[in-house]
């Protein structure tokens, strides 16, 4: 770092301004990225990160302010003036074209031609260049549908390197990687680094910017409020500073006291969207008091198995049972009545209907259950006040009942879709990446809601893609690796490295029956 | 940039809804003064007779309100099943099979006490129209038969099979052209604005809209429709029986359809007369969007559209303007109703907005620094 502190900043963003509408995304926000570091962008979820980051990119214009890259001033006014400056970013959702193969994806736009035909061998020679000198393994001729996630965001990096940027902008890189991915993408970052690059890394995950970042920059409510090197201070400071009070890390819990068992799952199989298995003979227990994560990556079978057991993906072989009735064929409607409650991965597509007010979204599924209707007529006084009781208990802040839901902020519509939920008072209930997206300050409030409701005996599925949320949370482990567990662990003993060997298929136990 | 105070704000926000349809309404009078002068008309006296004269005396009120009368309930009809997100675009087909089975069994019926006839005629229009929404709804929840082909493809084989029979079993002999027998008087709507052709199927519309609304709006019912139509997904996971509501959304469609028919036959044809509809149906479709697919929208939207084609006929006799106005108004009002650059332009907003709203709960702070 000391090298660079002579030269001026590869990019300097000063007191950048941007409005929406009436509310201030972006207040005076001073920020630079010099050559050789790897400078970590922190905040909550709409603290402003990424609008900053779009108006270094080019896709939004600052409302006031200036941008300098290497001591001039510039103008960004699209993307393409980005990259001719030689910024890059990467986007947190992946903008490739699946059916096009990596090198047609890396040079979409930019076509290597020889006359006016389209010269793929040279763009195969271009980017296999390209990944041998940044140390980036891809196949050039791979049809991108057919590469993991990891692997496409490698394409992703590649395609801002092709037009040799020097300024290196991160969305959120590490929500979609294992643990060993990850590891993975920081070298390569450090290596970046080293060639006298400047990375900007967005993230939220403190314990990252510990990792991979020399210095940190936060930011809260659209305004900066610290630019520091990250051995100056402490993650708890980082956090506090974040947040703007003190944060609970680990989720605070007493050991578990499980009971009999309330959802018990034998042999279970089941097939995805494209028909192939995706659930493999998959048998376990959630038992009364406990919570029971499902650890993996993401798309080895976790989403089909949740929508398996809500009863929205037939099983093709096996047996579920809820308090000892077979629920197996059972649909939706019965399984709710049976006493499953479902907080679903996809919150906006599934969990709400986000054209509908918060009150409506917070009464359905309770018309019979809580008496919000009268021979199939809403009783709406009533359904007023309960929703009012919920959004208060469940500290919904800036929502009003009649507001459409999908206007609410994510980290409010989980609270909405769990308060809905929990209402039920559910024997089961399964949460499938309950605060992916959110903030430091929903996550915490979701995870001791989880908690609380563990202890008030519910038995609790988790779904996450976050390890470091199902380690905390759970009380048992459950890893799937391609539709199969392939391990389970006692979560107070669990390793992160061993888990990441078994997501992986690296390792795998051989189980027997499911205790109990 | 401009920053609305919140006063304002809050007064668009309430008044949002009115945004799209009024703009709608004045962009497609404005095509049409352009449309006016172009064919060198005076477009001051056109649009004098268009807009004020259905309004200038009783009868021309009445006649209004008369061609209103259908318009609300294919309207309606049109706005069920988009409420539950699918097109039926079928409402002309379930409208001429419940004013022919209306206008049969009034016309067979005739022995039986009048207000009964009129019920049962009333009651078997809505089934027939009831069974022509309810098929294309069956085979799209069930066979996943696109609803919009199958709803037009039936609008053909309701006309041409109600042609069939009102040429051949059902032809009034005495008749010269294809019509069924008349209905005896006592069994016709009575008039409400005499001597105007408004009658009481007008109060059997509105009739119809409360009861349409209170269903959608009041009942777990009309609650799980506007779910299946908002997010089907989220349907699907509350356990709401998605087919099944579909199903019910099309039969009640087409059920105000065929309602529409039956009124239109016991209150203005009194017999079933082969083409007697000028597109009601199809009409009904820009009624319901013109409303934004909300019942009370569509009885305001149909009186509007009503006040338009009634306008049109005096506006040509008055200033030679032609009638086909009309359909080149009601071609760009269904274009801008419909028109993606809204979406986009809500998507713009909802974008636009995240960041903001965070700040949200400390908008004070956020606003103090704002200025600086």
């Amino acid at each position: 770092m000391s090298r660079s502190e002579k030269t001026p900043p590869l990019v300097e963003m000063r007191r950048i301004t941007k409005f929406f509408g009436e509310l201030v995304a972006n207040d005076a926000v001073d920020f630079e990225a010099r050559a050789g570091e790897v400078h970590a962008l922190l905040g909550e979820n709409g603290a402003g990160k990424t609008t900053l980051m779009n108006i270094l990119f080019g896709m939004l214009q600052p409302d006031e302010g200036e941008i300098l890259v290497q001591g001039r001033p510039v103008r960004l006014q699209s993307p393409l003036d980005a990259r001719r400056h030689r910024i890059g970013m990467v986007h947190q959702h992946f903008k490739l074209v699946p059916s096009l193969t990596v090198a047609e994806n890396i040079f979409l736009g930019q076509e290597r031609t020889r006359g006016p035909f389209v010269d793929l061998r040279r763009a195969n020679e271009e980017v296999a260049r390209l990944a041998e000198r940044y140390g980036l393994a891809v196949e050039p001729a791979v049809r991108v549908e057919r590469l993991s996630v990891g692997v496409r965001q490698r394409v992703e990096i590649l395609k801002a390197l092709s037009y040799d940027a020097q300024v290196l902008i991160l969305d959120e890189p590490t929500a979609v990687l294992t643990p060993q991915e990850t590891q993975e993408l920081f070298r390569i970052v450090r290596g970046f680094a080293e060639m006298g690059k400047a990375v900007i890394f967005i993230t939220h995950k403190l314990h990252e910017v510990k990792e991979v970042a020399d210095r940190l920059t936060v930011m809260r409510q659209g305004r900066k409020v610290a630019t520091l090197s990250t051995g100056e201070a402490s993650e708890h400071e980082i956090a506090r500073l974040m947040v703007g009070r003190e944060v609970l890390f680990r989720v605070e819990k007493d050991p578990a006291r499980p009971g009999e068992p309330v959802l018990q799952v034998r042999g279970l199989c089941g097939l995805s969207d494209q028909k192939t298995p995706a659930v493999r003979n998959v048998s376990f227990d959630v038992r009364r008091g406990e919570i029971v994560g499902v650890a993996g990556v993401e798309g080895n079978g976790q989403s089909e198995l949740i929508e398996i057991l809500a009863g929205l993906r037939p099983a093709t072989a096996g047996r579920v049972t809820l308090l000892g009735r077979d629920i197996t064929r059972a649909g939706v409607a019965e399984r709710r009545r049976a006493g499953l409650a479902h907080v679903p991965e996809d919150r906006m597509d599934r969990g709400v209907s986000p054209k509908a007010s918060v009150q409506e979204n917070l009464a359905a599924g309770h018309y019979g259950a809580s008496a919000l209707a009268r021979r199939g007529v809403l009783d709406l006084r009533r359904i007023r006040a309960w929703a009012q009781e919920l959004l208060q208990r469940y500290d919904v802040r800036g929502a009003s009942l009649s507001l459409p839901v999908g206007s609410l902020s994510g980290g409010n519509v989980q609270k909405v879709v769990l308060a809905r939920e929990i209402a039920l008072a559910p024997q089961f209930l399964m949460a499938a990446q309950p605060t992916r997206g959110l903030d430091v300050g929903a996550t915490e409030f979701i995870h001791k809601t989880l908690v609380a409701e563990r202890d008030r005996g519910r038995a609790i599925l988790l779904v996450s893609a976050e390890l470091s949320e199902v380690m905390s949370l759970s009380d048992r482990i459950l890893v799937m690796y391609r539709g199969e567990i392939v391990g389970e662990f006692d979560a107070a003993a669990a390793d992160e490295n061993e888990l990441g060997l078994y997501m992986m298929g690296v390792k795998r136990q051989e189980r027997g029956e499911a205790d109990g | 940039m401009a920053e609305p105070t919140s006063g304002f704000a809050r007064l668009g926000r309430s008044l949002a809804p009115l945004l799209q349809p009024v703009l709608a309404i004045l962009t497609a009078l404005a095509v049409g003064v352009v449309i006016i002068m172009a064919i060198g008309k005076d477009p001051v006296s056109a649009y004098q007779s268009f807009l004020v004269a259905s309004f200038t005396s009783r009868v021309r009120f009445g006649n209004m309100l008369a061609t209103a009368t259908p318009l609300i309930l294919t309207g309606l009809a049109v706005a069920v099943s988009f409420q539950a997100g699918v097109f039926n675009i079928g409402a002309e087909g379930q409208l001429y099979l419940g004013a022919f089975w209306a206008a049969v069994t009034a016309v067979h019926l005739a022995s039986l006490p009048a207000p009964l006839v009129i019920l049962l005629s009333l009651a078997v229009g809505v089934l027939a129209g009831a069974l022509w929404g309810f098929l294309p709804g069956w085979l799209r929840a069930f066979l996943h038969v696109n609803e919009v082909v199958s709803t037009i493809m039936l609008n053909y084989v309701a006309m041409l099979l109600t042609e069939y029979l009102v040429n051949h079993p059902f032809k009034d002999p005495t008749a010269g052209a294809p019509m069924t027998r008349m209905i005896p008087p006592r069994e016709w709507l009575g008039s409400l604005l005499p001597p105007s052709s408004a009658h009481w199927g007008l109060v059997v519309a509105i009739g119809t809209v409360v009861v349409v609304a209170f269903l959608l709006g009041r009942t777990v019912w009309g609650q799980y429709l506007r779910f299946v139509g908002q997010n089907p997904h989220f349907a699907e996971y509350e356990g709401i029986p998605v087919r099944r509501v579909l199903v019910g959304a099309m039969t009640l469609s087409g059920a105000i359809a065929g309602l529409a028919g039956a009124v239109q036959v016991l209150g203005i044809n009194h017999r079933f007369i082969q083409g007697f509809s000028p597109d009601f149906g199809f009409t009904g479709v820009t009624v319901a969007l013109l409303g934004r697919i909300n019942p009370w929208g569509a009885a305001v939207a149909g009186v509007f559209y009503a006040v338009l084609i009634n306008g049109a006929s005096i506006m040509q006799q008055n200033t030679s303007v032609p009638y086909s106005l009309v359909s080149i108004l009601q071609g760009i009002l269904v274009l801008f109703m419909t028109a993606e650059g809204w979406v986009w332009l809500r998507r713009r907003r909802r974008q636009a907005s995240p960041p903001a709203r965070a700040a949200e709960p400390q908008a004070g702070a956020v606003e103090g620094g704002a200025g600086t």
